[in-house]
């Protein structure tokens, strides 16, 4: 049945926009139908192409720049994750003794440079050793998210299997032009409101150029400019200029379409994704819901009745959004008291034969190879503390003796996970991120009925199958015991998430 | 002024921010949505004499904001290749929880949650937008929330 629909409604109309209707622009706009300029809005243009340029001795555009090396230990998980386990073709986990499991990849990894920087925006090449290169831009400092970690990455392009594609300043191009467009609180023009880029070897200032010869420059810092705040005129073009104060290239702001890139061109085009299965079986397992077949290039979920529970709750989930399931299958790794995992899958309609091809397809790669310690179906419901959904998917097909233990543990984690998300315990952490005493443990435990017990301190150990709180008032633990007996923790420093080590187990905020 | 144009003004003026609103979760900000709303309420005007009151007059415009949305993120690359638009939440960072549920959603499903959320548009007027059925659109609408709501409870309870 559904709920009613004043929470969502509720949940929308927060994030209405500000009231900056105006009927008489309206009426003016009728009146200058024909004066009209087709509006542009919030484009962002890269430099992908070539035109032609070349000035006598010198090359100018050049952009032989091998920037400063970033080490990949430097960045962030968040980062490392995104440049090295996202974009590579056999990731895998690197694994040492006390130590918590890093993923890392088989081909190698890529190569980091900052290439440019005006002092606002950096510039990074990412070069992997498989022939791939990518080009980053962010923020100097980087972007801080206390869920999902901290990040300097903004955007990222990349020339997979695109021949010769260039994604710097070239001769022929000698600047990178990124340009934003829109229109500003009470003036409905439409006009270009920043402006950055990389320029290339022998541009010493990038300019705007207007009507009647109007022209604003900025000068090159660090292979890189910026206008962050362009003046409310018709700029038709950037324009880069040489040292000696000469136009050496020109490139229209509107209406300007970089040709397509020879993205056909394809070195080694992405192999499709395979059909049936290959080979013998690489793993087999069978649960009371299913059995499982892992091949090198397939995975095959049979469930043993389509009358069973599981599958009934599947089929529930199924009918009330869009027919399918999710069917996953994931390594783990564990070390130092932490978890870490690689998983990918697909979101098949529910049958009682799934499927789930492995390789082929994607281009940039992240998917871990077989054999795996699990594998997984779930349906499309939410979870929430303590319900009667549980802690645990439909169907969970350990594949291994860590795989095993990893869905024990993933179980209290996500118990603890919720629990921490509850509405009543994110109300009490806003209230203490105001300056609120909180309540005691005590108290805490109270509200959340016999599940929960308070805890004499932070690192006392719950008794088993129960959630043990403390608090200070400002800092809240909770812990759980695992069924083997290890203790699962999580620390809220009222809206934020401190130390746990649940991390890699489930995902809580 | 004539009663097309009298009644064009007092929905402008009654309604804007839901057409703005509504039209930002597919041009992706506020602003560049005000100006749709402002160039597609200058169209609706220039065409009154063509609306000849078969359906409501909202659904009407409404039509005509659509298409000049279209107009516009064909310009900025935002359309894709069947001409349809993927709609999203803006400014997810003011609800990321809510902007993940909508994100799941299938995007015809999820144009129809806006339309109902943002734009506060009757089923009768989003089945007439959308071609489909007021039962359609009911039937849609029930599974969209069923989904939303238990994104949204999972992160509340």
């Amino acid at each position: 049945m559904s709920l009613p629909e004043t929470p969502v409604r509720e949940r929308f109309e927060a994030l209405a926009g500000p009231p900056d209707g105006d009927w008489r622009d309206v009426t003016r706009r009728v009146k200058r139908r024909t004066r009209r300029i087709a509006a542009l809005v919030a484009v962002a243009l890269v430099a992908l192409v070539a035109t032609g340029f070349g000035v006598g001795g010198t090359v100018i555009g050049l952009f032989d720049v091998h920037g400063k090396s970033i080490p990949l230990r430097s960045l962030s998980e968040r980062d490392r994750e995104m440049l090295v386990t996202s974009m590579c073709p056999h990731p895998e986990f690197r694994t040492a003794p006390g130590r918590a499991p890093e993923p890392a990849c088989r081909e190698g990894e890529p190569t980091i440079e900052e290439i440019a920087s005006d002092g606002s925006q950096a510039h990074y090449r990412i070069r992997y050793p498989w022939g791939l290169t990518c080009l980053a831009t962010g923020r100097v400092g980087g972007y801080r998210n206390p869920t999902f970690g901290s990040t300097l990455i903004g955007t990222m392009g990349c020339n997979a299997w695109s021949h010769g594609q260039k994604l710097v300043p070239t001769p022929q191009r000698p600047i990178t032009v990124d340009a934003t467009v829109g229109s500003r609180a009470g003036d409905p023009s439409v006009r270009l409101l920043r402006l950055s880029g990389l320029a290339g070897q022998g541009i010493s200032r990038v300019a705007l150029a207007g009507p009647h010869h109007a022209r604003l420059s900025t000068a090159v810092r660090g292979h890189a400019y910026s206008f962050p705040s362009v003046p409310a005129r018709r700029w038709k073009a950037v324009v880069a200029i040489d040292a000696s104060g000469r136009e050496v290239y020109r490139e229209p702001l509107f209406g300007y379409r970089p040709p397509r890139p020879p993205l056909i061109h394809l070195r080694h085009p992405p192999p499709p994704p395979p059909r049936r299965p290959v080979g013998v079986p690489l793993q087999t397992a069978a649960t009371e819901a299913a059995a499982l077949v892992v091949y090198r290039n397939f995975v095959v979920l049979r469930f043993r009745s389509t009358t069973s529970e599981a599958y009934a709750r599947l089929a529930r989930s199924a009918r009330n959004t869009t027919g399918h399931v999710t069917l996953t299958c994931i390594s783990v790794a564990y070390g130092g008291g932490h978890w870490n995992n690689l998983g990918f899958g697909v979101n098949p309609p529910l049958a009682h034969v799934l499927k789930m091809p492995v390789g082929g397809g994607p281009p940039m790669g992240g998917i871990p190879s077989p054999p795996y310690d699990l594998c997984q179906v779930g349906g499309m419901y939410g979870r929430y503390w303590n319900d009667e959904e549980g802690t645990h998917e439909l169907v969970e097909v350990p594949l291994s003796s860590l795989g095993r233990r990893y869905l024990e543990e993933r179980g209290v984690a996500r118990d603890l996970a919720y629990f921490a998300r509850t509405r009543r315990l994110l109300a009490i952490r806003r209230a203490i991120n105001r300056g609120d005493p909180g309540p005691s443990a005590a108290e805490l435990a109270q509200m959340f009925g016999e599940r929960v017990v308070p805890l004499a301190s932070r690192n006392s150990t719950p008794p088993a199958r129960k959630v043990g709180v403390w608090t200070d008032g400002k800092l809240i633990v909770a812990s759980e015991l695992t069924p083997r007996g290890r203790r699962l923790f999580v620390t809220m420093r009222n809206v934020l998430i401190g130390p746990t080590n649940i991390r890699g187990l489930a995902l809580v905020f | 002024m004539d009663e097309r144009e009298k009644a064009i003004e007092v929905l402008y003026r009654e309604r804007y921010g839901r057409f703005r609103d509504g039209v930002a979760t597919i041009t992706g900000d506020h602003e560049s949505a005000r100006d749709v709303v402002q160039e597609a309420f200058a169209r609706a005007l220039r065409k009154r004499r063509t609306y000849r009151g078969e359906g409501s007059l909202e659904a009407w415009v409404w039509r005509i904001v659509l298409r000049t949305a279209r107009e516009h993120m064909k310009r900025t690359a935002g359309v894709t290749l069947n001409g349809s638009f993927e709609a999203a939440l803006i400014e997810p960072g003011r609800d990321p929880v809510l902007a993940e549920a909508v994100r799941a959603l299938p995007p015809k499903r999820r144009m129809i949650v806006f339309l109902r959320y943002f734009a506060d548009l009757s089923y009768a007027q989003i089945g007439e937008l959308c071609g489909v059925s007021e039962g359609t659109v009911g039937a849609a609408l029930a599974q969209a929330r069923r989904a939303l709501e238990e994104q949204l409870q999972e992160e509340t309870r």
